[in-house]
């Protein structure tokens, strides 16, 4: 040490100034290490001076960051070599609680060697830890505010009125898809905008801007520079200084999607309002109340009035009284949430008194929380179809009568004719047996053949009307192949004397639903016919099938190879009435009449494939009597 | 051996009924043939007889369909009659409707359903069966 004794008065003021300005001191002989602290570069890192024994240059090199004890080197040897008049260094140090201090290093050199070299040092550590905890926070914030910048596309720009440049931040380049950072003229800036109604916009809005400090807020489409049309926000915000405007800055927001997702909307709402206006059906939008809030074009021309005419009346007001009812019913079920919608046929009135009846389709629109908005209601006329309907069933009803009619009519007729033909009959054998002369002559036995066929004929127009729709309770489940069997025992002597072939094929517990009688008449009509229309070219052979169920029906399958019916020509009349068609002295005509009536009233039907002078087959649908 | 000589005809078809006399006369049934035109007449006969009266008839022919009082409704009147004589009771129809061939077995004293026309011949073999 070599201060002159004469300083220690003036050295212990300065000590006091420097404890109140609460900044540490130290004094640091670079050649020894040998240095000297005082309490408060100490207290700085949470310690007492006696903590730290004996103090050297280690004492400071213990508790600095190595990463900045590293820059304070670098700032001494600068100072050392005369490069600066102070040293001066930011540095961390270690508190004594583990966290770091920031100090504020700062010293001089204040004694030489007598060879020139750094002897004694002194300096001070002052504690700027707060400010830079500040300055870090700022740049954190900048940060932040650059990359939500970038996330929303926000941009920001500056117009200097001296130089007429404009400086863009980088996301306004990226808007303009502009390289380099240099500013940019404003003319050339004012020509990224569309020409026309864009760019004269954006001159004007400028020009507001300076002369009458108005800012702006606009939304404009401009071209980038690789020719990509954009839409963006334009916000400027002028500066003034008195009445004369500095600058102008702002900000500038790429809202292309917005607008792409905007002008989707409007294009969907628009497609969604053709269809709602020009749907060929009825369309409307009813309240919680029965109100209509909209109604599209067809349901007015269905209804006969004007869109405002209908909007003031209620759906009551046009739907048949018997129809609100039912109608309401629907309404609370779909608002308790016992149902997403409903389908109903009624009767709305014209508003020139007639009924419309329509089809009404109903679903409950409810707002995302579930609660329920309105209506959709479309509407389909449906007169026609109802009419028709209608109509039908008068015909069916008319039919139906007419049909009772006949049937009573042919019972009367029948039983009646039965009745003469009866007396008639007995009257002939009376004759013949009282009076057996007058019967030796050409008329009596014409006579007694006209009586007897005569008889035979009602006889089977009897059948024939006996044939009505049975109950469910006559239909009996009954065994096909038992049946068949009874029927080929039946006509066993005809078969044995043809030598005819019969092949049966069909499953054990076939069950059939039918009338036992019924079944029993048309196994044998179909069988006897068969022997009946044989070749004599060949021997004959009678297949019975049973084939794949159809449905609910078990098909029966009666083939020959027999004379055969060309269906071309009698086709139609197969099975009508009284219809022949092989000549043969016993057709009747009344066999397949009869047995097609008999497989239509148990609910069956049949169908016919014949070749002349091949053979026929018949399929026979008898409904399945299992499952 | 039952004897059959009176024979009731209740019918209102007067051509049937020649018929049936004579067809009976000859199979050689019957000695004494009274006709009804309908059954309120018959039923008024038998009444008009009594219960006990030894003049009822030994075969009854009745005809279903007939004015006033048909078939059915004579039968349910003759069944609610007291009397010690039971005759054979035939119904002789131009139905063959099996609902009335149905209906005809609920009355347990007819003894056949007849369907007309019928000759001379059947007549006489149906008749003897109950000899």
């Amino acid at each position: 040490m070599s201060y002159s004794p004469g300083l220690e008065g003036r050295i212990k003021r300065y000590e006091q100034i420097l404890q109140g300005t609460h900044i540490g001191t130290w004094e640091w002989n670079v050649q020894t290490g040998e240095t000297i602290l005082n309490e408060r570069w100490a207290e700085i890192i949470g310690f007492k001076l006696k903590d730290f024994g004996n103090t050297t240059i280690n004492t400071w090199l213990n508790f600095v960051h190595p990463q900045d004890s590293a820059a304070s080197d670098r700032a001494l040897e600068a100072h050392f070599k005369g490069e600066t008049e102070f040293y001066e260094c930011e540095a961390r140090m270690r508190h004594k609680n583990g966290h770091w201090v920031w100090v504020l290093d700062r010293g001089k050199v204040v004694s030489w060697t007598k060879d020139g070299k750094p002897e004694w040092m002194a300096g001070s550590h002052q504690d700027i830890t707060e400010r830079k905890n500040r300055e870090e926070m700022l740049v954190r914030y900048s940060d932040l505010l650059d990359k939500s910048n970038e996330a929303a596309k926000i941009g920001t720009w500056e117009l200097d009125l001296e130089t007429l440049l404009v400086h863009w931040s980088r996301v306004s380049r990226e808007i303009y898809e502009v390289e380099g950072e240099h500013d940019i003229p404003l003319k050339s800036n004012i020509d990224f905008f569309r020409q026309g109604g864009n760019r004269q916009a954006i001159i004007r809005l400028l020009n507001e801007a300076i002369e009458f400090g108005r800012p702006f807020d606009k939304e404009l489409e401009i071209i980038s520079q690789l020719g990509n049309k954009r839409w963006v926000r334009a916000i400027g915000i002028p500066e003034m200084s008195g009445a004369e405007c500095k600058r102008v800055y702002g900000l500038f927001q790429d809202i292309t999607e917005k607008n792409l997702m905007h002008q989707e909307l409007v294009l969907q709402e628009q497609q969604f309002r053709n269809t709602f206006d020009n749907a060929p059906n009825g369309i409307a939008l009813v309240g919680l109340d029965g109100r209509w809030l909209r109604v599209n074009k067809s349901l007015c021309d269905m209804l006969g009035y004007s869109p405002d005419e209908l909007m003031a009346l209620r759906f009551e007001d046009i739907t048949f009284s018997e129809d609100i009812g039912p109608d309401w019913q629907l309404v609370h079920e779909l608002l308790e949430g016992k149902r997403e919608n409903y389908q109903i046929e009624k009767r709305y009135i014209h508003k020139n008194g007639y009924f419309v009846w329509a089809l009404l389709a109903v679903s409950l629109i409810r707002s995302e929380k579930g609660e329920p908005l309105h209506f959709v209601s479309q509407i389909n006329d449906i007169s026609i179809q109802k009419n028709s309907q209608l109509e039908i069933q008068q015909l069916l009803d008319t039919t139906r009568e007419q049909n009772a009619r006949l049937l009573n009519f042919a019972h009367i007729v029948s039983h009646n004719l039965r009745s003469h033909v009866g007396n008639f009959s007995m009257l002939l054998e009376l004759f013949s047996t009282e009076a057996p002369e007058c019967t030796n002559n050409d008329f009596f036995p014409l006579l007694q053949h006209s009586a007897d066929s005569l008889h035979e004929t009602i006889g089977y127009l009897n059948d024939v009307v006996a044939v009505n729709e049975p109950s469910e309770e006559d239909m009996k489940e009954i065994n096909l192949l038992d049946f068949v069997r009874k029927a080929l025992l039946d006509l066993s002597t005809q078969i044995s004397k043809d030598k005819a072939q019969v092949n049966v094929k069909i499953p054990e517990n076939t069950m059939v639903l039918g009338i036992p009688a019924y079944v029993d008449s048309i196994l044998l009509n179909f069988i006897s016919n068969a022997i009946k229309y044989s070749s004599k070219d060949r021997k004959l052979k009678i297949d019975l099938h049973l084939d794949e169920p159809v449905g609910d029906y078990h098909v029966l399958r009666i083939r020959d190879n027999g004379l055969g019916i060309d269906l071309n020509a009698h086709g139609k009349k197969l099975f009508g009435m009284f219809k022949t068609f092989h000549g043969n002295s016993d057709a009747k005509g009344v066999g397949l009449f009869l047995s097609k009536s008999q497989i239509e009233a148990m609910g069956g039907k049949v169908d016919v494939e014949s070749e002349v002078d091949k053979g026929t087959i018949f399929k026979i649908y008898l409904r399945n009597a299992g499952d | 051996m039952r004897e059959i000589k009176r024979i009731y005809i209740i019918d209102d078809d007067p051509i049937f009924v020649f018929g049936i006399k004579r067809f009976l006369e000859m199979a050689q049934l019957g000695e004494e043939f009274v006709h009804y035109a309908n059954g309120k007449q018959a039923l008024d006969g038998l009444i008009a007889l009594g219960g006990s009266s030894s003049d009822w008839p030994d075969l009854i022919m009745v005809d279903l369909n007939m004015p006033v009082l048909d078939g059915w409704q004579f039968l349910e009147a003759y069944s609610e009659l007291q009397h010690q004589k039971k005759p054979l009771v035939f119904i002789v129809s131009s139905s063959i409707d099996p609902v009335d061939l149905r209906r005809a077995k609920e009355f347990h004293f007819v003894n056949e359903f007849v369907v007309k026309p019928i000759g001379a011949q059947q007549l006489k073999e149906i008749v003897e069966k109950y000899k």
